[in-house]
């Protein structure tokens, strides 16, 4: 069969599944995840075949009037992303058919799961501006109704609230993006659309790129525009949310990379760099913002901030690699931008779906109530635990690899900085007489983009650390030391089915992880489809065997020191290495415990020789006080009271301003509209 | 002349420490130090430059700014304070923190000035204005009046450091009257600290302003 | 691929023969300056000697995370000492040198994964002070990450890599031009993070077991007998190859016997200095750690300004 066939039959069983649920038996549920898991599969088999023979296919679906002919195409880039979304959405499905049962309205999620999955394709799929915007509005409509699946509660409605009003900001900046280019350019095609945002003037460009950056960044939770993120994703069901948080802001940074990479082919350096200090921001506000947060799920949802910052930092460093002329460097971070987003993908899923495991045990959230659950859930700990490793970039696990290339192209980019135009900085960018602001515009932006870039990559450390000390403490609050709560204490595995969706996103975490340059592989063919095919042709990224991952240094980096090895890292053979060295340790440990003559003596935890009471422990709020206070000045600027809470404040006394207008008299509003008219024959003619 | 601008870059590191210093004899010692790495600078600059008169400033810098000096602040120190602690205007974070930046913006805005200066000491340039402005950040930052003088004097390193960067070395004359200079402004400031403990009953600059008419 | 493996396997044991002999350097030292007798150098080893003969107690209440995290920071550590070329070896035996994988950021992640799984078990007994080991080494941890990458991307600008090899041969190659005033605010700025990142005064107090003011010790509370033989042993080869890695971006060492006896006498004048740190200075308090990884932070971000306008 046919990509086309495949992807179609996808969309098939998508709505046959929604149909399902319309018979009103609990069987619907089954049945519904059934089919998802069917359109799952059929979709991930089509974006493979795409993947793998590097042919596009575009299908015409009909003509409307004024934007020309409406076109599904599955390049290079749709098929990465399709991947994405079918790949997470069979164990998705397999844990939702045993999950969702346990759930408010469980047949209205069901149906509304499928039908997000058609409109989440749809926005990857659409080559056209108006059916992109119908599957846009449609994918942030179906997901507000997934969000409102409890709406009896009183947070899940205000929620819902503030998800709605963002993600309609967002809408209208997108609107108004495209919009405005099928206007220039006559019809909404995606390739019209391009030469169109070619053909504008820098100015007009800029703000039309800015447009695009803060409707596209609201979707994909960027700060401060994040906001709706951390309220909507937790309160849907355990494996909505690893939908939400795992691909629906995928389907954001799909499109930002479109317009950014494919469409706009040079950007003034600011812009690149202001990505790049959005895409920071957001990495360090969502890792603090996670750090201290005590619900399991609300922390879960901020580190999906934190990652698509980690993300949109790779974009920028790609953007600005693209600006300073290195082609290498940009293939290799937009590589890493495409390869974290996969693995994002797959590890807060399985983050979330283990979390709705421990819900469903526990019916706790709060993790200061849980804990010692690896006792009796050894299998969801044992998923949590991978995750919690991804997550923090460990290495041997997908995150890691990811969060490597991040770091190396963006050293890359500030090591070429620095190194090229010697002199530049003192000699080059002097204008005569210039004052000290002069100096500033006339800096060398290069130069400046390469200073960025490392510090950068210092607080993309930060980050990463930050990641390490969060899922630490909600690892070891969770699952480890004694249960805190009644609930933690009763706590019993989950049925087998829900284990084996987790086994399966875990096996793809740790594969990931052990063959990083299987991954990479899958994002070359998307590389082309937004870069041109001469962009990844030097194929920066070298396979020599089993999952050697070998970058070589581009040839044109100006190297002082004569050395050119560039950066290795053969992840596979320091598996192997662990493996090896970690079997000899154990073997030398237990030959210790033999010769000593002595088994292990099991005994109470020390505690200054009273018995250990679980509230003496150290809990998530406890464990995450020390960098609480020392990193205090993120959190003492409170995003919602110094930003929005003013501009909200201001609108309601604007309406108040506005109510005389509404009298409530007939007259009144037909001379209204007689005034429009009147209006509108003079100035709109 | 790498070596030159490793030393000044010491240099400016101990005045940003003094930016946040909040102990008098602690500035005391960290200006003798900042004298003794310009000292070094002159004999770093005599010996690769080849300058011989140079030699005889690295010895009156020593003499004067690592000898002389320090010995006339303790000894003012030990008559006129109790206390050692300071309470300087600004926490000494935040004085650190605008310490570097104002440094940062230095080295920023240090492409747009044209300085005669030989491309080889090309690095001194942004450490000698960043350690000039510390100085003044300093005398702004601290009520103190001995911290006033240590301010002054650390302008007057960095300035020395420019001279000497850009000259290889002012004739020796120059440098004698400099020297002089400064010599005659330690010893009024001197006088003027003793003179303020006296009618004041502290060294507080903030009380000059009970001079007012 | 063989000789890497061999030069490797010869680095992870000479780290793991080297690095208690330093411990127990730095430690007689100390004792000297303080004016007391103080135990052997050799006593690390006795320690671990006596430490594996012993009998093992372990908590009820903990899970297997507890038991295999000691594998696992033994293990992500001699893995780390097999990546990071030594000078030592590069300097003694020439065929060997350049043989590395030396990945160096590889090696920073590493170093965490052996951390991840111990904070992991500070926290599994359900001890107040293995929580509280574990909340407060993540904190320094992590305070010291951003710094610790920028100062070390600064130094390997020139040599456009992260491959610790390749700034090897950098070093070499530059000679004492290598000391630039950007390099030396990195050395200085790597100076603090060395101390930080080996539970040393005046960030943690390596000798004391009273419970307010330990880090590390607080985390490895409930530990004994051989496991904690292996967790001693690892963290004195962190040590090792941290002072390492500072030797190695700091100093040009050349090939030969000479440059071997070079390194040893300037790893033990680092010994020298960390023993000389922690008599004179008192561990400050554990909120004004960021202040010393601030100050950290700034001197790389300075490092880079010098760098910028060179």
């Amino acid at each position: 069969m046919s990509s086309q066939t495949l992807m179609m039959t996808a969309f098939f069983l998508f709505l046959l599944g929604s149909l399902s649920t319309l018979t009103r038996r609990m069987m619907a549920i089954r049945l519904g995840h059934a089919l998802l898991m069917m359109a799952g599969l059929s979709g991930f088999v089509a974006a493979l075949l795409v993947l793998w023979s590097g042919t596009a296919w575009s299908l015409d679906l009909w003509s409307m009037a004024p934007f020309g002919m409406i076109t599904l195409r599955m390049d290079g880039l749709a098929a990465f992303f399709i991947l994405l979304f079918h790949g997470v959405a069979m164990p998705v499905a397999l844990f939702g058919s045993s999950f969702a049962a346990g759930e408010a309205k469980p047949l209205w999620q069901t149906a509304l799961l499928n039908l997000f999955f058609v409109a989440i394709d749809l926005v990857v799929l659409a080559d056209q501006a108006i059916l992109f915007l119908l599957a846009w509005e449609s994918m942030s409509l179906v997901s507000t109704g997934l969000v409102l699946s409890r709406h009896e509660e009183s947070p899940v409605r205000h929620a819902g609230f503030v998800y709605l009003a963002m993600t309609h900001l967002a809408g209208g900046f997108v609107v108004l993006f495209l919009l405005y280019l099928t206007v220039q350019a006559g019809d909404g095609h995606f390739a019209s659309l391009a030469e169109a945002l070619q053909g504008q003037v820098p100015e007009v460009q800029l703000l039309l790129l800015l447009a695009a950056l803060l409707g596209l960044g609201t979707k994909a939770g960027l700060v401060p525009v994040h906001i709706w993120l951390p309220r909507a994703h937790p309160v849907a069901s355990a494996h909505v949310s690893a939908v939400m948080s795992g691909l629906m802001v995928k389907a954001a940074l799909y499109m930002l990379i479109r317009v950014f990479f494919g469409w706009a082919e040079a950007l003034p350096m600011a812009l690149a760099l202001l990505v790049l200090g959005v895409g920071t921001l957001s990495a360090l506000a969502g890792v603090y913002y996670a750090l201290v947060e005590k619900d399991l799920k609300r922390m879960l949802a901020f580190s999906t901030v934190e990652n698509v910052g980690i993300i949109v930092m790779a974009l920028g460093a790609a953007l600005v690699a693209r600006e300073a002329g290195l082609a290498e460097v940009t293939s290799l971070a937009l590589s890493a931008a495409l390869f974290h987003g996969l693995n994002h993908g797959l590890f807060k899923s399985l983050l979330f779906l283990s979390s709705g495991a421990v819900y469903r045990a526990s019916h706790e959230k709060n993790m200061d109530h849980l804990g010692g659950l690896i006792r009796q859930m050894p299998a969801t700990a044992a998923a949590f635990f991978i995750g919690s490793l991804a997550v923090a970039g460990i290495p041997l696990v997908n995150g890691f690899a990811s969060e490597w290339l991040t770091l190396q192209s963006l050293f890359y980019v500030g090591a070429f900085g620095l190194n090229a135009d010697m002199g530049m900085a003192i000699g080059g960018s002097v204008n005569s007489g210039a004052t000290m602001l002069g100096g500033l515009s006339s800096l060398n932006w290069t130069l400046v983009g390469g200073v960025l870039a490392l510090l950068a990559a210092a607080l993309l450390g930060l980050v990463g650390a930050l990641a390490a000390a969060c899922f630490v403490k909600a690892f070891g609050t969770v699952f480890l030391a004694l249960p805190r709560s009644q609930g933690a204490r009763e706590a019993r595995e989950v049925p087998a089915v829900m284990r084996a969706a987790m086994a399966l996103l875990a096996g793809a975490c740790v594969f990931f992880g052990l063959l990083p340059s299987a991954g990479l592989r899958l994002t070359l063919p998307a590389l082309e489809a937004v870069l041109g095919p001469t962009a990844s042709s030097p194929l920066v990224l070298m396979d020599q065997g089993l999952g050697l991952i070998f970058w070589s240094a581009p040839g044109n980096l100006p190297i002082s020191g004569g050395a050119s090895a560039g950066s290795q890292l053969m992840i596979y053979a320091v598996a192997g290495l662990l493996m090896v060295v970690a079997l000899l340790v154990a073997a030398v440990l237990t030959l210790l415990r033999k010769r000593s003559g002595r088994a292990p003596v099991v005994a109470e935890t020390w505690n200054c020789g009273l018995p250990l009471e679980p509230t003496m422990e150290y809990n998530a709020t406890s464990f995450a006080t020390p960098l609480r206070l020392a990193l205090g000045f993120v959190g003492r600027f409170a995003v919602e009271r110094d930003l929005y809470r003013p501009f909200a404040d201001g609108l309601l006394r604007l309406a108040q301003r506005m109510r005389p207008l509404q009298g409530g008299n007939v007259h009144i509003y037909l001379s209204y509209i007689f005034a429009t008219l009147l209006l509108l024959l003079l100035f709109g003619r | 002349m790498q070596l030159v601008e490793i030393v000044g870059t010491v240099l400016l590191l101990a005045a940003i420490w003094l930016v946040g210093n909040r102990r008098l004899d602690r500035a005391v010692v960290n200006l003798t130090i900042q004298a003794l790495l310009l000292t070094l600078v002159a004999l770093i600059t005599a010996v690769v430059a080849g300058v011989h008169h140079m030699y005889g400033v690295a010895l009156l810098l020593f003499l004067i700014k690592v000898v002389a000096m320090p010995m006339a602040f303790f000894w003012a120190l030990r008559r006129s304070e109790r206390v050692l602690e300071m309470q300087p205007v600004l926490s000494p974070v935040v004085a650190t923190v605008g310490a570097v930046a104002l440094v940062v913006m230095v080295y920023f805005a240090v492409g747009s000035i044209r300085l005669p200066v030989p491309a080889v000491m090309s690095g001194l340039l942004p450490v000698s204005l960043s350690v000039i402005l510390l100085g003044i950040l300093t005398m702004i930052t601290h009520r103190k009046a001995l911290l006033q003088v240590v301010g002054l004097m650390t302008m007057e390193n960095g300035l020395f450091m420019l001279a000497m960067a850009s000259t290889f070395g002012m004739p020796f004359i120059v440098e004698l009257g400099i020297f002089f200079d400064v010599l005659v402004s330690a010893v009024i400031m001197g006088g003027l600290t003793h003179q303020m403990k006296v009618v004041f009953a502290s060294t507080d600059t903030d009380r000059l302003n009970q001079l007012r008419g | 691929m063989t000789m890497e493996l061999w030069t490797g396997a010869l680095q992870a044991v000479l780290a793991l023969v080297a690095a208690p002999l330093l411990q127990g350097w730095i430690k007689w030292l100390k004792a000297q300056m303080q004016g007391r007798h103080g135990p052997s150098i050799w006593q690390p080893y006795r320690d671990l000697f006596k430490y594996s003969r012993k009998g093992e107690v372990i908590s009820g209440h903990t899970s297997w995370i507890f038991r295999a995290a000691p594998v696992g920071l033994l293990t992500t550590t001699v893995v780390a000492a097999m990546l990071l070329p030594s000078p030592l070896v590069a300097a003694a035996l020439p065929a060997m040198s350049g043989a590395a994988i030396g990945e160096l950021l590889l090696f920073v992640y590493l170093l965490a994964m052996g951390r991840f799984c111990l904070a992991l078990a500070g926290l599994d007994a359900g001890s107040s002070f293995g929580g509280m080991g574990s909340s407060r080494e993540m904190y320094v941890a992590a305070l010291a990450e951003p710094a610790l990458i920028l100062a070390a991307l600064v130094l390997m600008i020139d040599a456009g890599t992260t491959n610790l090899t390749a700034i090897g041969e950098t070093v070499r190659q530059a000679g004492w031009d290598w000391w630039s005033a950007s390099h030396l605010l990195a050395f200085l700025a790597l100076a603090v993070l060395v101390v930080a990142e080996t539970g040393r005064v005046p960030v943690d107090n390596p000798d004391t077991h009273l419970e307010l003011t330990m880090i590390h010790e607080g985390m490895i509370l409930e530990y004994s007998g051989p496991s904690l033989a292996l967790i001693q042993l690892a963290v004195w080869m962190k040590q090792w190859l941290l002072l390492n890695v500072w030797l190695q971006v700091m100093v040009p060492f050349g090939q030969g016997w000479m440059f071997a006896g070079l390194f040893c006498l300037l790893l033990a004048l680092v010994g020298v200095g960390l023993a000389l740190v922690e008599s004179f200075f008192a561990k400050v308090r554990i909120f004004r750690v960021p202040r010393m990884m601030g100050a950290s932070l700034m001197l790389g971000v300075l490092a880079l300004l010098a760098r910028f306008v060179q």
